[in-house]
């Protein structure tokens, strides 16, 4: 038991310390799988894609993916969100068993309405987060999610973002993670372990 | 009769055939069909340079006036996080050497969409290489699945890929 609370006080420390998406990747790496349940993200008020608020609640009573990204995103955004909905297609997952989130890191352009008209033609469960631009990314820090503008000329920009998703348990706590481009039985392992 | 023509041109032309242009063999043109709003898209193609001399992708344009700019791009995987920064300079082709343009690495960004790019659309777009010129490539609009399939097919799956392979062996871990 003291062990345990050690470790995974060691681990809090480790990720409080090195404070990014990619520092949680390589305490995941070193856990044993279904041990560690990582306790990341705070208390937030936003809005879904159809403008109802949404806390932190959502994440809770039932496992979840999340996932941040933008609509302005040619390749890894518009695949995750078509990669997700096939792997719950894929493994029959039914629709409430399962939350499945798109926080985007770029609210000044992603609008409620905007991530509904991006989301919905692509899966019926996905749900868009947006918000108050400050709001939002400080739910993204909180999980300790990496963004970076980046200029494109002519006033125009792009974002290069952590591009994992989190699996989280029914308590909102991180599990495990799927990573851009896995290979698609790996990640469907990982949501069924958290379906139970 | 140009559009009977030009629908018997696509209708022989499957996906995958390839363009010669001097040296350059370009194959698998590919554009991504997006979701209503996106305002970017992602294009793809395999250019291999058969000459002894080097050359440069420079630039792109396509001949769709909802489209506002077409943008070299490459998009790298580092420790989890997507980075994408256009190419300065072009993309290069060195003599004797192939160069793929796949999801996962370089790339053709559209900007600018004001309608959607829909599968089994097809647009022309004018490649303008430093040394062989201009050459004018029809690019079928695909699905991700589609996309997927026809490089699977091709073998040319991993170029694209590279930085994922790692990226998604160390999280299978």
């Amino acid at each position: 038991m003291t062990r345990t609370r050690t470790i995974l006080f060691a681990l809090g420390v480790a990720i409080l310390a090195l404070g990014a998406g990619v520092a949680l990747r390589q305490v995941m790496e070193a856990r044993t799988p279904s041990v560690v349940a990582t306790d990341l993200g705070a208390p937030f008020e936003l809005v879904d894609h159809d403008g109802n608020e949404i806390t932190e609640a959502a994440f809770e009573g039932r496992p979840s993916l999340l996932f941040f990204g933008f609509t302005h995103c040619p390749e890894v955004c518009p695949t995750t969100v078509y990669d997700m909905e096939t792997w719950l297609l894929d493994l029959d997952v039914g629709e409430g068993e399962i939350g499945a989130y798109f926080v985007s890191v770029d609210p000044e352009r992603d609008t409620p309405q905007f991530l509904k008209d991006y989301l919905e033609p692509q899966s019926d469960r996905i749900i868009g987060i947006t918000g108050e631009p400050e709001k939002v990314w400080d739910m993204a820090r909180s999980w300790r999610v990496y963004w970076q503008k980046r200029p494109l000329g002519e006033g125009d920009y792009t974002l290069d973002h952590y591009a994992s998703i989190f699996v989280l348990d029914p308590e909102g706590r991180v599990v495990d993670l799927i990573g851009y481009g896995e290979d698609p039985e790996s990640a469907k392992a990982k949501i069924a372990d958290v379906l139970g | 009769m140009t559009r009977i023509f030009a629908l018997l041109l696509v209708t022989v032309c499957p996906a995958y055939a390839d363009i010669a242009h001097g040296d350059l063999q370009i194959s698998l043109p590919m554009l991504r069909d997006t979701p209503p709003t996106a305002p970017v898209a992602g294009g793809f193609m395999t250019i291999a340079n058969m000459g002894d001399a080097d050359d440069v992708l420079t630039t792109a344009t396509i001949d769709a006036d909802f489209v506002g700019e077409v943008q070299l791009h490459k998009m790298e995987m580092e420790d989890g996080v997507m980075k994408m920064s256009e190419v300065e300079g072009g993309i290069a082709v060195p003599a004797g050497e192939t160069v793929y343009l796949q999801p996962g690495g370089l790339h053709l960004m559209l900007m600018g969409l004001s309608e959607p790019l829909t599968a089994g659309e097809a647009y022309e777009m004018t490649l303008t290489f430093a040394e062989a010129g201009d050459v004018v490539v029809e690019f079928p609009v695909l699905t991700l699945g589609e996309i997927r399939a026809t490089l699977e097919e091709a073998g040319t799956m991993d170029h694209g890929m590279k930085g994922h392979g790692e990226d998604a062996t160390q999280t299978g871990n």
